[in-house]
C-alpha cells in the first residue's frame, strides 16, 4: 500500500517521492504493537469498519488517483482474498503506528515506533480521533484475526512441504544408517522464503528435482549396500613415497622456485642428495627406524599448479567414515635459498633471504595451523578439520567422512600462498623460513561398528551376501519374493516411522521390485530400485499432517526436523503405553514430555545440524565465501581461508553457547565473551591465544567485540570484499537482528558507487542522498546502525581509517599472504557516530550496542519469530501475533534465554498445530 | 513423511499408460538438416511442436588464450578496425561480436581457472573450492531431453578425468571425450544390442517408478486438505514430466541413428597433432549440430597440457605452455603468434562450415551460438581478467566490438544469460551475472 501526500505539499521530485512511499508501504508488520484480546469481540459489521474509512481515509484513498495507489473503494473488505487481507494488515499496522493519517503539516513521514503511545497512534493526534481510531483498530484487528483463524482452522498454518535437500540428506543418513552419506550437493538448491529453505509454499518440485531425487536415492541405497564390499582396512603412506610430493622436490618446467618446492627431511636433518637424485627417495622397509623419521617439508600453501602437498596413495576405497592418523612437525629452513640455479637451487641461482635454503634445517619455533581437506580426483577439495602441527613430531588422530576416491590434502594455513607475480614471503624471518612437515599418514576404514555394516543391514537385515569378482555386493536369498516383501515392509515402517503400517501399504514397492525382476535385474538390484522408489515417494518426501492439533508422532517428527534438521527414527514415547494409560495423559504430562524431548535432542550432537542450518539462513552464513577480500586493499585477508573458516565456526560456537547455557537473548547484540582461536584473536586484537581450537575468552576491557554484530562472519557477509556500506549493514541489522522488514530499494535509484581512491568517505557520499527528505525518511531508520559498523572492515577487522588505493593518506607497504608486494594507504578517518530514528545518539558501536540491548524484548521477538518460521515451515501471520507476545511475556522471567525461547516454540500452540 | 499413512490402493495400469503414450507419439525433436536426415525426420519435423528450428550452442575454451595485443581491436563499436587476429575472421565480420574488458568476477586461480570458464565459480585452485553448474549443463537440464544427447563434452589433449568445461550443479566434473572417432561412433553408430538393452531396461524401470509415484501422489492427494492439494498436483506433474522424458529417451535408444555423409575420422596418434585434433573435434561438433543430436557442446582445448605442437608451415620449437611464458622473447612471440593464428583459422573453418549449411531456409550459423574464448586474459602473466571472447552466430545482432572497462571488468556471466534467453530458456541469472549482456 502507499501513503498520501498532502495536497499542499510541494516536492521537487514527485516520482522519487512516490517511490519512497511505495517503499514505506511495504515496511511490514513486525512492529511491537500488539492488540490484546481478552475475549474475541463480536465481529464488527462491515458497515462499522467502512464508516471510519469513509470519514477519515477515503478522501485521499479512492479512485484512479488514490494516494499511494491505495484505492480503498476498489480494495473492498473481502478478507478471504490473501492480497486484500495483507493490505488491511498493513493499513492496520500503519494507522496503529501513528503513521496514518498524515499530520496536518503535510508529508506522511513514518515515525519511530517509540514516538507512538502505548497503544500506538501518535501524540499529536486529536484525543477524540484517537479514541475513535483505537476502537476502529480493535474492530479491524479482530476481523483480521477471525479470518486468519478460519484459514488456519481449515488448512493449518503450515503447508504440506517437501523435505529440503539438507533434510533429505539427513533422512537418508538416518534411514540407511549411513551417517557418512553426502548427497545434498547432488540435489538442486531450494528456494528461500522468509529467510529459510523451509517454507512449504516455496519448496517446489519439477522434473529437475524428481530426476535428481531418484538418481540420488538410488545412488545412496547402492552405496549403503556396497559398504559390505569394504571391510575396514588400514593403509599407511609415507610422505617420501607420495608422487605429488616427489614431483615438487626437483625443479622442473614451470617450477624453479625454492619457496614452492618440497624439502626432504629426516627429523631436522636435510637430505639434499634426495633432491639431487643421488640418494634414494626413502630407505624403505629395510630401515624402519629411519623410515619413521623421514619426512617431506613444505613452505607454502596449496596452489593447484605449483605446490601440491597431497596424499593420494591412501584415497578412500568407498564412501564411509575413516580414522586418519598422521605424524607431523614444524621446522624452519635456513634463509637465503635460490630460485633456478644448479642442482634444483641447491647451488648457484638467484638468492633471496626469504627463500628457503633446502640444505639447512632448523627446529620450528612455533606451531603451524594446518587444515585437512578431502581431495576429489577432479581437484575439488572439501574442509575436514584443522589441527596445530607442533615443533615436536606428534601423532594426531581424527575421524572424518570421505567419499570414494578422495585423498587427503594438508594445507598449512599460515604459510605464504604464492600467486603469479609473487615476490616475497610474509612469514619468513632472517632466522629461517617456516615450514611444516609430515612423516606419514595412515588411513583406517571404512569404519564399521558391526559386520556386516549397519548400512547393509538397513536394507538387507540378516541376509547373507557375497561379493562378486567385479566388487559388487549381492545379497543371497533363498526365498526372494518373501524376503523382498518382508524387507520392504520393515524399511517402509522405519521410513515413515510407524510400526503399525500394514503390508498392503508397501504393495507399490513390492510391485516395483517385481517389475525390476521381470526386466532382468537380480534380487539385490531390484530391491535397491524398490527402496530408491520408496525414498522418492510422496509419503517419504513430504511432511504432511491434517489441519488441527498434531499427533504425538507428528509433534515428535516436527521437533526432530526443527532441532536435528532431519527425522527421528525413534518412537515419541519411551516404552509401551497402553491405550488406557495414554488416555489419562494430561496436557501437563504432554508438555513435560515435549520438554524432555527438546532437552534430549539439544544435547544430542545431531543438534549441530540445526545450529549450522539455522545460522546459515538466518544470518546468511552460507554465503561467507560469496565475496573475497580484495587482493590490493586487503592483502592480509586475501586467500586467508583459515580466517574465513574460523569466522564461521566462531558464530556456530557462540550460538551453541547461548543455547547450552540458556543465555539471555541480549547476548546476540552484546556478550562479554567471544569464541576465538589464534587467528581470530589476532584479528580481534585479543592477546594470549594460541592454536586453532576455538575457546571462550572474556572480551578485554575497551574492546568493541562481543555479540553477533562484531563477529567477523557477520561483518564479512554484509560487505562485498572491497568496500562496506552502512546502508547494507544497517538494513541487515534492522532485518536480521531487530526483526524489521526493510523494503527493497526503490527501483531506478542508483546505488552509491564505492570509491576506493580515498577521495570521499562513504558517509560523505551518502550524506548527499540523505539530504533528500524522501530518501532520508527510510534511510534514517536503518543507516545509523550501519554507520556504527563502519569501524569494521570487509572481514571484520577494526579500523579507524579507511584503506584506499590512490595517492591520499599514509602508505602501508609489505608482502601479502599471496606473496605479492602490496601498497595501500590509510586514508580518511572513520566516523562511526550516528543518531537513531528515535533521536538517540551514539558515538560508536559500543554505545549502539548498549542502546539495542535496552529493548531485549524486541531482540527476543525477532529470534522467536525466526525460530518459529524455521520450526514450523510457515510465516508468522496476523493471528499468530498474540501467542508470540504471550510467549515473550513468559520468557521474560528468564531474561529471554535462548534455550527458553526454543522450549517456548516447542510448547506453543503454533508449533503443536499443523 | 506421513506417520499416519493409509494403505495405498495400487492399480496396475502403468503399462497401459505407456502404450497410450507410444500410440499417440510423444513429440520428439529430430534431426533437421535437409541433406542428412533419415526419411522419418521430415515427417516428424512437420508435426513437431514448433516449426522454428532450435538454437544450439558450442562453447570453446583455449586455456592458454591468445596474445592480447594481437587479439583485441584498438577501437570499439560497430565500425571498429579488425585486429590482426580477427583479420583471420574478416569474412564473418557481421557474424560475430568481439568483447573486451570482460571476465568472471572472483575467478582467479591461474591455470585452474579453465574449470570455471563456463561456470564462473569463484576461486578455482584455492582450498575448499567447489565448482558449480556449467552453462551447457544448465541448457541440458532444460532442453536436453529433446535430443538424443542432452549435451556433448569434448576435449583436445585434456587431462583425463581432471579437466573439462562441463560440471553438474553439484560441482561434479563431466569427463570429456578426447577422441573424434569415439564421438563419431557415439553420434552415428548403433550401440551393441546389449548396451541398448541395458539402457532401455533402466529407462523402462524408471518409467514404472514414476508411474507408481504418481499413483501414490493420488492417494496422498485424497488425504490432504484442500489448501495442500496444489503440492501434490505439482508433484504429479513433475513425475509425469520425468516419465515423458524417459519415454523420449527410450525412443532415442531404439531409434536408428542418423547417417553421416563423412566416414569415421581417424584420430592422430600424437598429441603434437593438436591442430588436426582440434579440426576434427570442430567437425564432430558440427556433425552433432547438423544432425540435431544435441543442443549443447563444450570443447576444452587443453593447450596447457599439450606438448610442442605441430603447425603446418611453421617451425615450432618449444612446448605450447612454455611458449605462453614468452617473457617478450621475440622468437617465442613469433611462434606463439603462429599458433594463435592457426587457432583463428580453425575457428574460421568452423564458422564457414556452419554458415555454408542451411537449415529450414536459413544458414545453420543463425541457429548456432559459437562462443570462443579463454580463461586467461594474458597467459604470460596468468591474468584471469580481460578475457578474449568472441560470440558468433545464433541470430544475435553482430558486427561490433563491445568494449568494457579494462580495470573494472564487466561480468562475463551476463553473456551466458543472454545466450540462455536466446535459447528460449527462461533465466534471468547465471552464477554472478548482473543482467543480460549490455549492448548485445
Amino acid at each position: 500500500m502507499h501513503f498520501a501526500r498532502s495536497a499542499t505539499m510541494t516536492h521537487p521530485d514527485m516520482t522519487r517521492f512516490w517511490l519512497l512511499l511505495t517503499a514505506i508501504g511495504s515496511f511490514s508488520a513486525s512492529l511491537p504493537v500488539t492488540v490484546v484480546w481478552a475475549q474475541q469481540p463480536a465481529a464488527a459489521s462491515q458497515q462499522e469498519l467502512l464508516r471510519f474509512v469513509q470519514s477519515h481515509c477515503i478522501d485521499c484513498h479512492s479512485g484512479d488517483a488514490a494516494e499511494g495507489g491505495l484505492d480503498l473503494d476498489a480494495l473492498g473488505l473481502d478478507l478471504d482474498q490473501k492480497k486484500t487481507f495483507d493490505r488491511w494488515v498493513l493499513i492496520h499496522d500503519r494507522v496503529r503506528a501513528g503513521e496514518m493519517p498524515p499530520p496536518d503539516t503535510g508529508i506522511a513521514v513514518p515515525i519511530a515506533v517509540d514516538q507512538a503511545d502505548d497503544q500506538g497512534l501518535r501524540g499529536d493526534q486529536d484525543p477524540v480521533w484517537r479514541s475513535d481510531a483505537r476502537q476502529w483498530l480493535d474492530q479491524l484487528a479482530s476481523a483480521l484475526v477471525r479470518v486468519d483463524r478460519q484459514r488456519i482452522d481449515a488448512t493449518g498454518r503450515a503447508k504440506v512441504r517437501r523435505l529440503n535437500r539438507l533434510e533429505y540428506e539427513n533422512a537418508l543418513r538416518e534411514l540407511l544408517s549411513a551417517p557418512w552419506l553426502q548427497v545434498a550437493d547432488s540435489l538442486p538448491e531450494d528456494a528461500v522464503d522468509h529467510l529459510f529453505n523451509k517454507i512449504g509454499e516455496r519448496l517446489d518440485v519439477s522434473h529437475v528435482q524428481m530426476t535428481r531425487y531418484l538418481e540420488t536415492a538410488r545412488d545412496a541405497v547402492h552405496r549403503a549396500v556396497q559398504a559390505a564390499a569394504h571391510p575396514t582396512e588400514t593403509r599407511k603412506s609415507y610422505a617420501r613415497e607420495e608422487p605429488m610430493m616427489q614431483n615438487y622436490l626437483r625443479y622442473r618446467f614451470g617450477q624453479t622456485a625454492a619457496l614452492r618446492s618440497i624439502m626432504p627431511l629426516v627429523d631436522l636433518e636435510p637430505e639434499p642428495d634426495v633432491i639431487r637424485g643421488t640418494q634414494p627417495m626413502t630407505v624403505g622397509a629395510d630401515d624402519p627406524d629411519k623410515r619413521e623419521r623421514e619426512a617431506m617439508g613444505v613452505f607454502s600453501g596449496t596452489y593447484s599448479a605449483t605446490t601440491k602437498y597431497d596424499f593420494t596413495q591412501v584415497a578412500a576405497t568407498a564412501d564411509g567414515e575413516y580414522r586418519l592418523r598422521f605424524k607431523t612437525y614444524t621446522f624452519r629452513a635456513g634463509p637465503g635459498g635460490a630460485d633456478a640455479g644448479d642442482d634444483h637451487g641447491l647451488t648457484g641461482g638467484k638468492r633471496e633471504w626469504w627463500r628457503p635454503d633446502r640444505t639447512v634445517a632448523l627446529a620450528g619455533n612455533r606451531s603451524e595451523p594446518v587444515t585437512l581437506y578431502a581431495l576429489a580426483p577432479s581437484g575439488d577439495s572439501r574442509w575436514l578439520t584443522t589441527f596445530d602441527s607442533q615443533p615436536d613430531p606428534t601423532v594426531f588422530e581424527c575421524v572424518v567422512a570421505l567419499k570414494k576416491g578422495e585423498g587427503i590434502r594438508p594445507d598449512a594455513a599460515r604459510l605464504v600462498r604464492t600467486r603469479p607475480g609473487w615476490a616475497g614471503n610474509p612469514v619468513a624471518t632472517r632466522e629461517g623460513i617456516p615450514g611444516f612437515a609430515m612423516n606419514w599418514l595412515e588411513i583406517e576404514g571404512p569404519l564399521h561398528d558391526t559386520w556386516p555394516p549397519e548400512s547393509y543391514r538397513a536394507i538387507f537385515a540378516d541376509l547373507p551376501f557375497e561379493v562378486t569378482a567385479g566388487g559388487d555386493v549381492k545379497a543371497l536369498s533363498e526365498n526372494p519374493q518373501a524376503d523382498a516383501e518382508r524387507l520392504l515392509l520393515s524399511i517402509y515402517r522405519r521410513a515413515v516411522v510407524d510400526d503399525s503400517i500394514s503390508p498392503t501399504s508397501v504393495a507399490p514397492f513390492v510391485d516395483l521390485y517385481g517389475q525390476a525382476k521381470a526386466l532382468g535385474y537380480d534380487f539385490t538390484e531390484s530391491l535397491v530400485y524398490a527402496v530408491a522408489a520408496m525414498l522418492c515417494s510422496p509419503d517419504f518426501l513430504y511432511l504432511d499432517a491434517q489441519p488441527g492439533p498434531l499427533s504425538d508422532r507428528d509433534v515428535h517428527q516436527r521437533l526432530a526436523y526443527f532441532l536435528w534438521n532431519g527425522p527421528s527414527l525413534a518412537e515419541p514415547t519411551s516404552g509401551e503405553v497402553s491405550a488406557e494409560e495414554e488416555s489419562k495423559i494430561t496436557p501437563e504430562d504432554r508438555a513435560r514430555r515435549i520438554r524432555a524431548t527438546v532437552e534430549n535432542m539439544l544435547d544430542d550432537s545431531r543438534s549441530d545440524r540445526f545450529v549450522r542450518a539455522f545460522l546459515d539462513y538466518w544470518l546468511d552464513l552460507r554465503d561467507i565465501n560469496a565475496n573475497t577480500p580484495d587482493a590490493e586493499l586487503y592483502p592480509d585477508y586475501y586467500l586467508d581461508e583459515l580466517l574465513t573458516e574460523s569466522s564461521l565456526l566462531e558464530t556456530q560456537a557462540f550460538f551453541r553457547e547461548l543455547i547450552d547455557h540458556d543465555l539471555p537473548v541480549r547476548h546476540l547484540v552484546d556478550s562479554d565473551f567471544v569464541f576465538v582461536n589464534e587467528r581470530l584473536a589476532d584479528h580481534y586484537g585479543i592477546p594470549g591465544v594460541e592454536g586453532v581450537g576455538l575457546r571462550r575468552v572474556a572480551v578485554p576491557e575497551g574492546s568493541p567485540r562481543g555479540g553477533l554484530l562484531t563477529q567477523a562472519s557477520v561483518l564479512r557477509v554484509t560487505a562485498n570484499g572491497t568496500t562496506t556500506s552502512p546502508v547494507i549493514r544497517g538494513a541487515w541489522i534492522a532485518e536480521r537482528i531487530l526483526g524489521l522488514e526493510i523494503p527493497p530499494p526503490p527501483s531506478g535509484v542508483a546505488a552509491v558507487e564505492p570509491d576506493i581512491r580515498g577521495a570521499k568517505t562513504i558517509r560523505e557520499q551518502l550524506d548527499k542522498h540523505r539530504a533528500i527528505d524522501s530518501c532520508n525518511a527510510c534511510h534514517r531508520q536503518f543507516d545509523p546502525a550501519g554507520f556504527a559498523l563502519e569501524s569494521f572492515d570487509v572481514a571484520g577487522g577494526y579500523r579507524d581509517r579507511y584503506r584506499a588505493v590512490g595517492d591520499q593518506g599514509d602508505p602501508v607497504e609489505g608482502i601479502g599472504k599471496n606473496g605479492h608486494a602490496f601498497k595501500f594507504r590509510f586514508a580518511q578517518s572513520v566516523d562511526c557516530r550516528g543518531v537513531l530514528a528515535n533521536g538517540r545518539e551514539f558515538e560508536d558501536i559500543v554505545e549502539l550496542k548498549r542502546i539495542l540491548v535496552s529493548d531485549p524484548r524486541q531482540l527476543a521477538r525477532n529470534l522467536l519469530q525466526r525460530l518459529m518460521v524455521y520450526a514450523t515451515g510457515a510465516p508468522i501471520t496476523f493471528a499468530d501475533r498474540d501467542e508470540i507476545e504471550a510467549m515473550l511475556d513468559q520468557a521474560s522471567d528468564r531474561d529471554y534465554g535462548v534455550r527458553t525461547l526454543i522450549h517456548a516454540v516447542a510448547q506453543s500452540q503454533l508449533f503443536l498445530h499443523k | 513423511m506421513n506417520p499416519n499413512v493409509q494403505p495405498t490402493t495400487f492399480r496396475q495400469r502403468s503399462l497401459d499408460r505407456r502404450q497410450l503414450l507410444r500410440g499417440t507419439g510423444v513429440a520428439l525433436a529430430l534431426p533437421l538438416l535437409d541433406a542428412m536426415t533419415p526419411a522419418f525426420s521430415k515427417r516428424s519435423l512437420a508435426g513437431s511442436e514448433s516449426a522454428q528450428p532450435p538454437k544450439r550452442m558450442i562453447a570453446i575454451c583455449n586455456n592458454l588464450g591468445v596474445l592480447p595485443t594481437h587479439f583485441f581491436p584498438s577501437d570499439a563499436g560497430r565500425h571498429y578496425a579488425l585486429s590482426p587476429y580477427l583479420q583471420e575472421l574478416a569474412e564473418f565480420r557481421e557474424d560475430f561480436t568481439v568483447f573486451s574488458g570482460v571476465s568472471h568476477p572472483g575467478v582467479d586461480g591461474s591455470h585452474s581457472s579453465d574449470v570455471s570458464f563456463l561456470t564462473a565459480a569463484p576461486h578455482p585452485g584455492s582450498g575448499g573450492f567447489r565448482n558449480s553448474i556449467s552453462l551447457d549443463q544448465y541448457i541440458a537440464m532444460q532442453v536436453g531431453h529433446q535430443t538424443r544427447f542432452a549435451s556433448l563434452t569434448l576435449g583436445v589433449n585434456a587431462k583425463e578425468g581432471r579437466r573439462s568445461l562441463s560440471w553438474t550443479e553439484g560441482g561434479v566434473l563431466i569427463p570429456c571425450e578426447d577422441s573424434a572417432a569415439a564421438v563419431y561412433r557415439k553420434l552415428f553408430l548403433q550401440g551393441t544390442p546389449d548396451e541398448v538393452e541395458q539402457q532401455v531396461r533402466r529407462l523402462e524401470l524408471g518409467q514404472s517408478i514414476m508411474d507408481s509415484l504418481a499413483d501414490q501422489a493420488q492417494s496422498l492427494h485424497k488425504r490432504l486438505g484442500a489448501g495442500d492439494r496444489d503440492r501434490m498436483d505439482q508433484f504429479t506433474t513433475a513425475v509425469r514430466d520425468v516419465e515423458q522424458r524417459m519415454a523420449q529417451a527410450r525412443q532415442w535408444e531404439t531409434r536408428t541413428k542418423p547417417l553421416p555423409m563423412t566416414p569415421i575420422p581417424s584420430d592422430p596418434a600424437d598429441r603434437s597433432d593438436y591442430v588436426e585434433k582440434t579440426r576434427l573435434m570442430y567437425r564432430m561438433a558440427r556433425l552433432a549440430i547438423e544432425t540435431d543430436s544435441t543442443r549443447a557442446i563444450t570443447l576444452l582445448l587443453d593447450s596447457n597440457n599439450s606438448p610442442t605442437i605441430h603447425v603446418e608451415g611453421e617451425d615450432i620449437t618449444d612446448g605450447y605452455h612454455n611458449l605462453s611464458h614468452h617473457g617478450q622473447s621475440e622468437s617465442k612471440l613469433r611462434q606463439l603468434e603462429a599458433i594463435d593464428r592457426a587457432h583463428m583459422r580453425l575457428l574460421a573453418e568452423l564458422l564457414a562450415d556452419l554458415k555454408g549449411a542451411s537449415e529450414a531456409g536459413t544458414s545453420l550459423l543463425q541457429q548456432v551460438m559459437v562462443v570462443y574464448g579463454s580463461n586467461f586474459g594474458d597467459a604470460n602473466r596468468h591474468t584471469t581478467t580481460n578475457l578474449p571472447v568472441v560470440l558468433a552466430g545464433g541470430g544475435f545482432d553482430h558486427g561490433a566490438h563491445l568494449a568494457f572497462d579494462q580495470r573494472d571488468n564487466y561480468p562475463l556471466p551476463n553473456l551466458f544469460v543472454s545466450m540462455l534467453q536466446k535459447m528460449g530458456i527462461e533465466a534471468d541469472r547465471f552464477a554472478s551475472s548482473t543482467g543480460t549482456m549490455r549492448g548485445l
